[in-house]
């Protein structure tokens, strides 16, 4: 008999599944942590559990795992929640298990399974984290507010709203996530929020603002015009081009598709 | 009434201003993390953002401009040299100042590279870059990345003023011999440029003792979070200086390139020697006229090569020799290297140290850590080092796991060569696969043609 726990697919949790999973004394062989919007329906000869994300036994885990496994571990366990593909409850769950086995040393054993499968997810949260820091653009709202939409495959609004909170602190904006349908908001000096948002207009409409700002086209302008010429004709290499920014990243990216306003 | 028009309008400007910039390299905005402070705007990361990508695949990191481009020297590699028919246009301090913060507001950039022609004199120009860094700093509260060119015959106190606002400088040093510069670059010399660098060297080594307390006895380098910048704290170029060389338009060789690099990083503790294949521009007398477009392949190698230098623990003499003074067409310099020292291979990858593994083709700096910290708990295979990053196409005629190698292959340099050839890197039309090995003969028609496109991966980012 297998036991799924299913569990919300934020980092609380997916951090109070494993805590309800660990303490069921179940066996961990006979448990399984899926994530909700993973569930595709029940499988055969399994027990369903649903978790109530909890945010104290999510803080416990988090503590846990960095007095026993260190900060290191915790922040690569932290963006691997973070992870879009599937299966990322249970991969967790597995290095933890190996981790409070083991302590620190777990984050040297690249070859076992269960390390491994973390270790991918953070390398790949953080490489398109790093893309995202790099191709996100912001538009100046008429009011002032800077306004961006992104889609990308990991969740990465917390990781990219730290970003530019330290970057932007004396800035108010916002970045919409199109695919999660959610946003997150930073107001001039205070710590950004998340927020769920069904659709762009609505958070539009919540402002109250709909135009940009008078300079937001000419500087798009001047942008796309810097963009145009800075490349070498001599070395034209659109390949090489697109192989450096794909086209997935390049959807809000007005110098790329003109699309307009 | 009709006035001529004097006043360019802002995107006329930009446009020749950096058009007249693409030619620079150095576009990276890597080597300092400062965090973001209250009532600044921006912060920098040490390994560097790229915001976008131009069509020619490099990457853009930084408003990349010239403060001018009324030059008043005359260099006959130069597109802005002042017998060039060109329009002409120049920034004011503030309009740079101002178009930096709001291409940066929009996340557009990670900060701005200024350079310029020489307006009026050297000292004249230096200050205006100066007054432009001031005001995006102390006006502005710029906090992000600032790269600026110290022209060289300025004032070294133009120069030292510069540098504690800027992130990083460079000074170029356009050709790699003195020879090359004065036949191309008349009103250069190599004693002026090599001045600012020893001064900015010499600079950046005195940050140790300026940021005081507990970190006085830490050499530089190993201070790498530095605090958000106080008035009290500020660092000298805190993220080291540049260089460039123009590759192809004087008749130097590889090795000699490769030696002068190493040489700046020996002596003049440079972060990066940037390597630009020459375009033909001006179309001089004095200037080769390079039918197959620029030397690509040859910037490619030598980028190559400047890791090598930088990363692996190679020498420029490992490299190449008198003998043998440019770099192979088909191999990169690594596999070249590996190549002409069959003796040392193969290694075995669960015991031999971190310097040894990094000399194996096929492995990085990333998966050399990788595989150094993995097989303290297990007896790596393959398939492991494989997962890690290792390129195993390459590595496997050079590596044994648990004392055997992947496949039965011959350590024989021609039969490596042409295994690898066979299914190896893109190579370009023209130069492709075994052709490169095959016997010559009397009427042999395939070209070295070095026209290379594909394969010039992006060596220009931090």
């Amino acid at each position: 008999m297998t036991y799924v726990y299913l569990c919300e697919g934020t980092v609380d949790g997916i951090f109070t599944g494993i805590y309800d999973a660990w303490s069921s004394r179940l066996g961990h062989k006979n448990i399984r942590i899926e994530v909700e919007e993973e569930f595709y329906g029940a499988e055969l000869f399994c027990e369903y559990r649903k978790v109530e994300t909890d945010r104290e036994k999510a803080e416990k885990v988090a503590a846990s795992i960095e007095k026993k496994i260190g900060y290191e571990a915790y922040k690569m366990v932290y963006r691997s929640a973070l992870s879009g593909k599937q299966g990322r409850a249970d991969d967790i769950y597995r290095f933890l298990i190996l981790g409070f086995a083991i302590g620190g040393c777990v984050l040297e054993r690249l070859s076992h399974p269960y390390v491994r499968a973390v270790f991918e997810r953070n390398r790949n949260v953080i490489k398109e984290l790093q893309h995202y820091q790099g191709f996100l653009r912001f538009s100046e709202l008429a009011n002032g507010i800077l306004f961006s939409e992104i889609r990308p495959a990991n969740d990465l609004l917390p990781l990219l709203g730290e970003h530019f909170t330290d970057r932007f602190s004396g800035e108010n904006w916002i970045i919409y996530e199109v695919g999660r349908k959610r946003a997150a908001l930073h107001k001039k000096g205070v710590p950004f929020i998340l927020m769920e948002i069904s659709q762009k207009e609505e958070l539009l409409e919540k402002l109250g603002i709909w135009d940009f700002s008078e300079r937001e086209e000419e500087l798009q302008k001047l942008w796309q015009g810097f963009v145009d010429s800075i490349g070498i004709k001599e070395r034209k290499n659109e390949k090489q081009q697109k192989q450096m920014l794909p086209l997935r990243y390049r959807e809000f990216m007005r110098e790329y598709n003109s699309s307009g306003f | 009434m009709v006035f001529a028009k004097t006043e360019l309008d802002m995107l006329k400007k930009l446009q020749i201003l950096s058009d007249a910039a693409k030619y620079d390299v150095a576009c990276t905005s890597s080597g300092i993390n400062r965090k973001g402070r209250g009532a600044t705007i921006g912060n920098t990361l040490a390994c560097g953002i790229c915001h976008a990508f131009s069509s020619d695949g490099r990457c853009i990191s930084l408003l990349k401009i010239l403060f001018t481009n009324e030059c008043i020297f005359d260099c006959k590699y130069c597109i802005n040299r002042r017998s060039n028919d060109v329009e002409r246009a120049s920034f004011t301090p503030r309009e740079v100042a101002e178009l930096t913060i709001d291409f940066y507001k929009r996340n557009y950039i990670e900060g701005l590279f200024l350079s310029s022609g020489i307006l009026k004199s050297p000292d004249y120009t230096m200050e205006q870059l100066c007054e432009t860094l001031f005001i995006l700093r102390n006006e502005y509260h710029f906090n992000g990345y600032i790269h600026v060119k110290a022209i060289p015959g300025a004032d070294p106190l133009l120069i030292q003023r510069t540098g504690f606002l800027a992130d990083r400088m460079s000074v170029n040093l356009e050709l790699p011999t003195a020879e090359g510069l004065s036949r191309l670059a008349p009103n250069k010399n190599r004693r002026l440029i090599l001045k600012p660098m020893r001064q900015i060297q010499l600079g950046t080594e005195e940050n140790a003792y300026r940021l005081g307390g507990s970190r006085r006895q830490l050499p530089v380098a190993a201070s790498k979070d530095l605090p958000a910048m106080k008035q009290e704290e500020k660092l000298f170029v805190p993220a080291g200086q540049s260089s460039q060389m123009i590759i192809g338009a004087t008749p130097e060789n590889d090795y000699q390139i490769l030696k002068v690099a190493e040489s700046l990083y020996q002596k003049f503790s440079l972060k990066r020697v940037f390597y630009s294949a020459f375009v033909n521009t001006t179309m001089d007398s004095a200037l080769p006229v390079l039918e197959s477009g620029p030397p690509l392949l040859r910037e490619h190698r030598l980028y190559q090569a400047d890791w090598l230098l930088r990363f692996y623990g190679f020498q420029a003499s490992e490299l190449l020799s008198e003998k043998q003074p440019n770099f192979n067409v088909f191999l990169d310099p690594k596999c070249n290297w590996a190549l002409g020292h069959l003796e040392k291979f193969p290694v075995e990858v669960n015991q031999a140290d971190y310097y040894t593994l990094l000399r194996v083709p096929g492995i990085g700096v990333n998966s050399a850590r990788r595989i150094v910290m993995a097989r303290k708990t297990a007896v790596l295979d393959f398939a492991d080092i494989k997962k890690m990053g290792v390129v195993l196409k390459r590595a496997l005629y050079f590596i044994t796991c648990g004392g055997k190698m992947l496949y039965p292959v011959k350590i024989e340099e021609d039969y490596i060569l042409n295994h690898m050839l066979d299914n190896k890197e893109k190579l370009p039309p023209g130069v492709g696969g075994a052709g490169a090995y095959r016997q010559l003969n009397l009427f042999d028609d395939f070209k070295f043609d070095v026209n290379f496109a594909e394969n010039n991966a992006c060596g220009l980012r931090g």
